[in-house]
């Protein structure tokens, strides 16, 4: 669990650069907030807006608070935090269900730890929690800060400058990570393919023998001998920059080699294990089965370490369907599949 | 041409100023409407905002300190006018003839290329080192102002004699070259526009004969 703290002067280009461009839309979601240049004052408004009407508000009961305090346990920073709010700050926490000052970041996205994010992941003690539930169950109800430990839990680095660690790559190009992904069976892990296959072509094919010897026929008799296999190359137009915008991240070479590595098999002794690998795109199996050719071609520029930095890169795989085809099968195969 | 309002779109949609869609479904009338409002905000205010903004009132913002200067504020209101009206002229010709045509001086205040008190710090400090009129915290004084409004007019009216700001396009009778060529006419700045960096280095290497007092 995290909490970003927000000043009324952050800008949506600089929160973009915090939470990542991909992520603003779910987290700002997750605020009851849209995207607007001046997020901060758009988040401080709503802020202001509960702390100008807070005699509207009802006092959250007690077991309301240590309810809430109970979720908090996993992260002694978010725990202290809360265990020692105001009655105006615990309002303002029940009707938005974040901090004042601070915007909930979801589950699913991940933050640097900084000094102004809170959600360190350390556990709170027993003897810290035990003391705080004793204070909040009796009258007057008030946590004493000074069970917490002599320095405040909240202890991280500053995060640098935004302005300056802009990262120029993922401002300016929406990179599909995660959405194109190949699975090796052998290595037993996928690894992401930046970009999408320049096109998708796919084909079936049935094949049938002919009856021979049979005379007078006006059409041959065909009997099924098999379908398939399917056999599709992807072709993959990619950049050593892509991953990180630094081409010596060693990414490229990694993704090349799992991609090369799944032409080989893995020998134990008089067993030879072949690989089957499964490409995913937008979580959807495409296609599985052998990987029966892989090339590269590198061009392009040449990077500080001497090396090409464009390169195209073709795989073929022949399908190994994990299900049996049929007809009916095959007719409700999904668009992607 | 479109490779140009093509990055200005991204950088509007990644800084909230237009909608987060892509940017190839975003028109360029919807790009110069994120650019400027029709009429002149005119609003006193400091450097807070209001949420939903241009980016001009974001990037060139009519802060205290033209608020409080008289000649400032006949500065500011005068290029905001004029580069509304150029914008209109823009959306005109576009409505007529299909085509965007936007001059290069417009351009560089849509990608936010001119030097203003929002601009990442380092591009301050070179403007107030050039102008000479450096200080701790990097900011915009009057007296940066009205330096950088006496360099700008100065070049502007060195560079197109007999420049007449007022003059009215006919856009329905005249050629694109013709509209082009007057569009161009850059108005003087209060902000460090391009021309007024480019003085600036050219006077520091003493290849014209002005100074900056």
């Amino acid at each position: 669990m995290q909490f970003l703290n927000i000043t009324r002067d952050l800008m949506l280009q600089d929160f973009a650069n915090i939470v990542g461009p991909q992520n603003v839309d779910t987290v700002l979601n997750a605020n009851n907030l849209q995207r607007t240049p001046m997020i901060g004052k758009a988040y401080w408004d709503m802020i202001d807006d509960i702390t100008t009407n807070m005699s509207s508000y009802s006092r959250v009961p007690q077991q309301t608070k240590i309810t809430k305090l109970n979720k908090f346990t996993q992260d002694s920073d978010i725990f202290e935090k809360a265990s020692l709010m105001s009655e105006a700050e615990w309002i303002i926490y029940d009707a938005l269900n974040t901090f004042s000052a601070y915007m909930y970041i979801p589950e699913t996205v991940v933050i640097p730890d900084a000094a102004d994010v809170l959600g360190n992941g350390i556990p709170v003690t027993t003897a810290i929690y035990n003391a705080v539930m004793e204070q909040l169950s009796v009258s007057p109800y008030l946590v004493d800060p000074s069970i917490f430990n002599e320095y405040s839990n909240i202890l991280h680095s500053q995060i640098s400058d935004a302005g300056s660690s802009r990262d120029l790559l993922h401002y300016w190009f929406k990179i599909p990570q995660g959405e194109v992904t190949l699975y090796s069976a052998i290595a037993g892990i996928s690894i992401d393919i930046p970009v999408y296959p320049e096109e998708v072509s796919d084909g079936t094919t049935a094949n049938y023998t002919t009856m021979p010897e049979i005379i007078y026929q006006y059409e041959p008799w065909m009997m099924y001998e098999s379908s398939g296999p399917r056999s599709n190359t992807y072709t993959f137009h990619l950049h050593r920059d892509l991953w990180s915008g630094d081409h010596n991240d060693g990414k490229a070479n990694k993704l090349v080699r799992f991609c090369q590595a799944c032409c080989y098999p893995e020998y134990t002794g008089s067993v030879v294990h072949s690989d089957i690998v499964s490409l995913y795109i937008s979580g959807n199996l495409l296609i599985s089965g052998k990987m029966t050719d892989f090339t590269i071609d590198w061009k392009g520029p040449l990077g500080d370490d001497g090396w090409y930095l464009e390169f195209e890169m073709k795989f073929t795989i022949t399908e190994v369907s994990p299900q049996a085809l049929s007809h009916s099968v095959v007719r409700n195969k999904p668009l992607i599949g | 041409m479109s490779f140009l309002t093509d990055t200005i779109k991204i950088k509007y949609i990644n800084e909230g100023f237009l909608p987060n869609i892509p940017y190839h479904e975003i028109s360029d009338m919807e790009m110069i409407n994120a650019f400027i409002s029709r009429h002149s905000p005119n609003t006193p205010h400091s450097l807070e905002l209001e949420t939903s903004f241009k980016y001009f009132d974001y990037m060139y913002p009519y802060d205290d300190i033209i608020q409080n200067n008289e000649t400032l504020q006949k500065h500011w209101n005068g290029l905001y006018d004029y580069i509304a009206k150029v914008c209109k002229y823009i959306k005109d010709y576009h409505f007529l003839t299909g085509k965007t045509i936007i001059p290069s001086w417009i351009a560089s205040y849509m990608l936010g290329n001119v030097v203003s008190p929002r601009s990442i710090v380092e591009n301050k400090h070179d403007l107030l080192v050039l102008l000479g009129r450096d200080n701790i915290d990097d900011v915009f004084t009057e007296d940066v102002y009205l330096a950088c409004y006496k360099i700008s007019r100065s070049w502007i009216l060195k560079t197109y004699s007999g420049a007449d700001f007022d003059s009215k396009l006919d856009i329905d009778n005249m050629s694109e070259d013709a509209i082009i060529k007057i569009l161009e006419l850059e108005y003087p700045s209060i902000y460090g526009a391009l021309h007024v960096i480019k003085s600036l280095r050219l006077s520091q290497a003493n290849q014209i004969r002005y100074e900056v007092k």
